[in-house]
């Protein structure tokens, strides 16, 4: 037998050692399932099983990472909410303008880094898709009561957005308070009615109820014609009606409208009789999700009644039927006929978006260039 | 004996010959070092930005060379007058920052004007609260409708029309310009201390009066800080949105940053590569407005005011014009900066904004401050701000010192490409270098991406420059041989530096420290794309408050934050007086 030194013995066990734990992070990684392999084979399971199953992996994993564009405060009061219902369970939420997030989501993910376990997505959901970056749920988030319509295959929905034609109050006689869009048009409001410059949603809605070609009409009718007062973001919007710098606001949150009502603000808002639309935000459970139970037990807190209620604490109408409401007035607005009245613009509604945009570069980004 | 010795020296001499050969100069060793670090820090950044404009893909995803950016860009119909609007803009509020700026400099360091640290403290306060505030605070002043200046002109004198309108050409400009004051007084506060008086002394004793001086002899002199004033000032303004965005979109007047804005919000994530073309413009019109300064200030022996000749600046006796000097200082400290700051002030004590009226006084209360205080999230953007903030001002000025002493001392290859290096990322608007730092750092594998580094790295390499200027303008100011005299009692390189040259900087190096810790409160597009979860810092913080209608409380938090800054600028102005030139008295 031929003599092999003590060194030699000591460098091969080492190299295997490494062989061994390099094929393990290997193997590992490849048989490591993604959240929609985990979560196809939750589907298969009993009710009870199942939730048995995500709560015991969600308190091994410990963790959650949430991408959104919640507000602070309502942000946090869930998470305070979710973590003293689930205390196991840790939940770093990062919170930027949307644009801002869905940005950096991206680009982790293009660069191959998953570090997110649940995205905020409006616009920008197809760049979420054609990465196959969001896992499909098998209906898991959410219980046999929350409405149908606002859960897909890869998103759902949480909260309902509605924009509303807001007026002032000192300014403005409530019977003279255009109730359409269409009644914008009148040439007594030439000069009187702010927009927003950039406003997608209430275009979207548009081509979704009218189509391309009356919502083309119509815009360059109201900002042309019309000359709508152009304004950037719909908190200086809102802040411009309540200041009384205009008598009407033709798109802002219903939400934001009850808020500064509460506070003094001589301002009111209706629901338009042609066109009501609402923004219906979603999130999306990442596939390569590095807490995959843990993300899908925050998704289920989310849409349950107790997490809605938070929000709703806070102004923010609730998908759950359930779900508690600081301002009556806009539970109203979710409620049947209401809410089948109203244009929901969701995740999927992206290829409406895109051509909203190009009516909103055709006739509102020239007034920004009109000097 | 004699061969022998001859034969030892001899067979020493090569030996120490060639150790002089391959002695290496520390000097050479930094400047290596440096080029390697504002390499690091500002040509890779750089150059994905370039990268970014052949590419018809977002970083990190397959893509194919194309000039269809270009084409994009700047190939549309409202380009042109958007780039002369630009001009208009950019030109008019440069003016009015340089003028106000300068001259509220020059009454506070060369005069004898009562209430010069009043003056002083006033003066820093836009450079301390965030653009957007004070841009929708002088909407709130110049609102054709509802502006209070409107009001009270109508309440007091009658009028039946406006006289103010913030929407229009002449608002953003008067916004933007008085909003930057606070850097052309930094800078030419710096350089007015630094002067040595005897010119001045030597045209009054020819005749010349107070003002005459300042304008033949005073602001010639100061030419390289005169000049970088201008420069910055007036890139800053072409990059700038606040104003443009709050009254010139309603007014519709677009500029550059309008279309950049038009063109790259169109499309959900942003285009990265449209932003980085349009980035390009802004970097074409810095790389001439460097080669501009450096060529007119080429002779820089010419601008030499602090020489080996003992001397202490003296300040003007201005005699019956002190009280006039100090109080018409006072009154367009008044109109431009005290105004805003009372609607700021007035907001954060409302629900929401309303006209000052007797009613609205009835609504007053501290709801907002106790609101911000509440927010836990405030006090870690803080701390996170101050510590982003204090090490990349300190570190920044630090390098600054070193790039300066090479550009304008010596004669190294590569020292101008080492200037426009710095100087570049100026152009670059902060949410592309944030793109730019967000990829190269998912990409390689130096674990800095969600840690506080990748904050310090990004604002190094963006707002360095800041320093560098002021530290340019410092330094043409010191004349070698100070320097000069050190290394000729035998000090090293070194040694003179740290011990000669930086003290003599210390008033530019400080403005620059509080220009770049100041920015690290104020700005808000690069902040916003690379912190993370624990590392948000107070622009983030801010632009969130922003973006969720909460003006109010955005106010308050904008008056704290001034406030704990006046305090730092104190600090540092003392700071500034007991290591700078000594003034006498």
């Amino acid at each position: 037998m031929a003599y092999v030194s003590e060194n030699a013995r000591v460098r091969f066990s080492l190299a295997v050692s490494i062989a061994i734990l390099f094929m393990m992070g290997f193997l590992n990684s490849a048989l490591g399932a993604s959240a929609e392999e985990i979560y196809a084979g939750l589907a298969k399971m009993p009710k009870e099983q199942r939730q048995k199953t995500i709560l015991e992996r969600a308190n091994k994993e410990g963790k959650l990472m949430v991408y959104g564009a919640t507000d602070e405060a309502i942000s946090k009061a869930i998470i305070t909410g979710f973590q003293k219902t689930y205390p196991s369970v840790k939940v770093d939420y990062l919170r930027e303008v949307s644009s801002a997030i869905l940005a950096k989501a991206m680009m982790e993910v293009n660069a191959g880094r998953w570090s997110w376990d649940l995205l905020s997505v409006g616009p920008g959901y197809n760049e979420v898709k054609q990465a196959k970056a969001a896992a499909r749920h098998y209906g898991l988030v959410a219980d046999e009561s929350y409405p149908k319509q606002f859960v897909g295959a890869d998103w759902i929905g949480f909260e309902i957005l509605p924009l509303v034609i807001a007026y002032n109050k000192t300014l403005t006689k409530a019977a003279d308070v255009p109730k359409s869009y269409g009644d914008l048009l009148d040439p007594k409001w030439k000069g009187k009615a702010a927009i927003d410059v950039n406003p997608d949603n209430l275009v979207t809605a548009m081509i979704k109820k009218w189509g391309k070609e009356k919502t083309a009409d119509w815009l360059d009718k109201f900002i042309n014609g019309n000359q709508a007062l152009i304004r950037r973001g719909h908190t200086v919007q809102t802040q411009l009606l309540a200041s009384g710098e205009y008598p009407i606001a033709s798109e802002v949150y219903a939400y934001r409208v009850e808020q500064l009502m509460e506070k003094g603000a001589q301002i009111d808002w209706l629901v338009p009789a042609d066109v009501a639309e609402a923004e219906v935000p979603g999130y999306v459970i990442s596939s390569q999700a590095p807490n995959p139970y843990a993300a899908l037990l925050y998704a289920q807190y989310r849409t349950s009644k107790e997490g809605q209620s938070i929000a709703g604490g806070f102004g923010r109408i609730g998908v759950h039927p359930q779900s508690e409401l600081k301002y009556p007035r806009l539970r109203e607005l979710v409620k049947s006929p209401t809410l089948d009245r109203l244009t929901l613009i969701n995740v999927e509604d992206q290829k409406l978006w895109d051509q909203a945009s190009e009516l909103i570069q055709k006739y509102v980004a020239p007034r920004v260039r009109a000097k | 004996m004699a061969g022998t010795q001859g034969a030892i020296g001899a067979s020493h001499f090569p030996l120490t010959v060639a150790r002089q050969r391959w002695r290496v100069r520390p000097e050479l060793l930094i400047v290596a070092a440096l080029i390697a670090v504002v390499g690091w820090l500002v040509a890779i950044p750089l150059a994905m930005v370039v990268w970014g404009t052949f590419r018809d893909a977002a970083p990190g995803l397959p893509g194919s060379f194309t000039l269809n950016n270009f084409v994009r860009a700047y190939f549309n119909v409202g380009l042109l007058q958007a780039i002369q609007n630009s001009l208009i803009f950019a030109g008019g509020a440069s003016m009015i920052s340089f003028a106000g700026g300068t001259f509220l400099a020059w009454v506070t360091e060369r005069t004898d004007a009562p209430f010069r640290r009043v003056i002083y403290a006033l003066v820093l306060v836009p450079v301390i609260v965030p653009g957007i505030l004070f841009a929708t605070s002088w909407l709130f002043l110049l609102n054709p409708t509802i502006g209070a200046l409107n009001k009270f002109a109508s309440y007091c004198c009658g009028f039946e029309t406006p006289i103010f309108n913030g929407y229009s050409m002449g608002g953003m400009i008067w916004a933007e310009g008085v909003d930057n004051f606070s850097l052309p007084f930094l800078l030419m506060a710096a350089a007015f201390r630094s002067m040595d008086p005897s010119l001045e002394e030597a045209a009054q004793t020819a005749g010349a009066g107070v003002w005459t001086t300042m304008r033949t002899v005073t602001l010639p002199v100061l030419l390289p800080a005169v000049l970088a004033t201008l420069l910055i000032s007036f890139i800053r303004a072409l990059e700038s949105f606040e104003a443009p965005a709050i009254m010139g979109i309603p007014a519709g007047i677009a500029v550059f940053a309008t279309e950049v804005w038009l063109a790259v919000s169109r499309t959900r994530p942003a285009d990265f590569n449209l932003s980085a073309t349009f980035a390009m413009g802004y970097l074409l019109v810095t790389v001439v407005g460097v080669y501009l300064y450096h060529r007119a200030t080429k002779m820089s022996e010419r601008y030499v005011t602090v020489t080996g000749k003992g001397y202490r600046p003296t300040r003007f006796k201005l005699g019956y014009w002190r009280w006039p000097t100090a109080l018409f200082s006072l009154f367009l400290l008044g109109v431009a900066i005290l105004l805003p700051l009372f609607i700021l002030i007035w907001t954060s004590l409302l629900p929401f904004y309303m006209i000052p009226s007797w009613q609205a006084l009835s609504l007053v209360s501290l709801q907002n401050y106790r609101d911000v205080l509440a927010l836990d999230s405030a006090y870690e953007a803080f701390v996170n701000t101050l510590i982003v903030g204090g090490s990349a001002a300190a570190i920044g000025s630090l390098l600054s010192a070193v790039i300066g002493w090479i550009v304008i001392r010596t004669r190294l290859p590569g020292r101008r490409l080492l200037d426009v290096l710095a100087f570049a990322p100026i152009a670059i608007p902060g949410t592309v270098m944030g793109i730019a730092l967000l990829w190269l750092y998912l990409s390689l594998p130096i674990p800095i991406y969600g840690t506080l580094w990748i904050l310090l790295f990004g604002f190094l390499g963006k707002y360095m420059t800041f320093a560098v200027r002021s530290t340019y303008a410092s330094l043409t100011q010191i004349h070698k041989e100070l320097e000069e005299a050190s290394t000729s009692c035998g000090a090293p390189w070194l040694r003179t530096f740290a011990r000669v040259t930086l003290p003599l900087m210390a008033p530019g190096l400080l403005i620059g420290f509080l220009f770049i810790l100041s920015l690290s409160f104020r700005v808000l597009g690069l902040p916003v794309m690379i912190s993370h979860v624990n590392t948000r810092m107070m622009p983030s913080f801010i632009f969130s408050l922003y973006d969720e209608g909460k003006y109010e409380v955005l106010s308050a938090l904008g008056v704290l934050i001034m406030l704990f800054l006046l305090a730092i600028a104190a600090v540092s102005r003392y700071v500034a007086k007991k290591f700078g030139v000594q003034e006498s008295h």
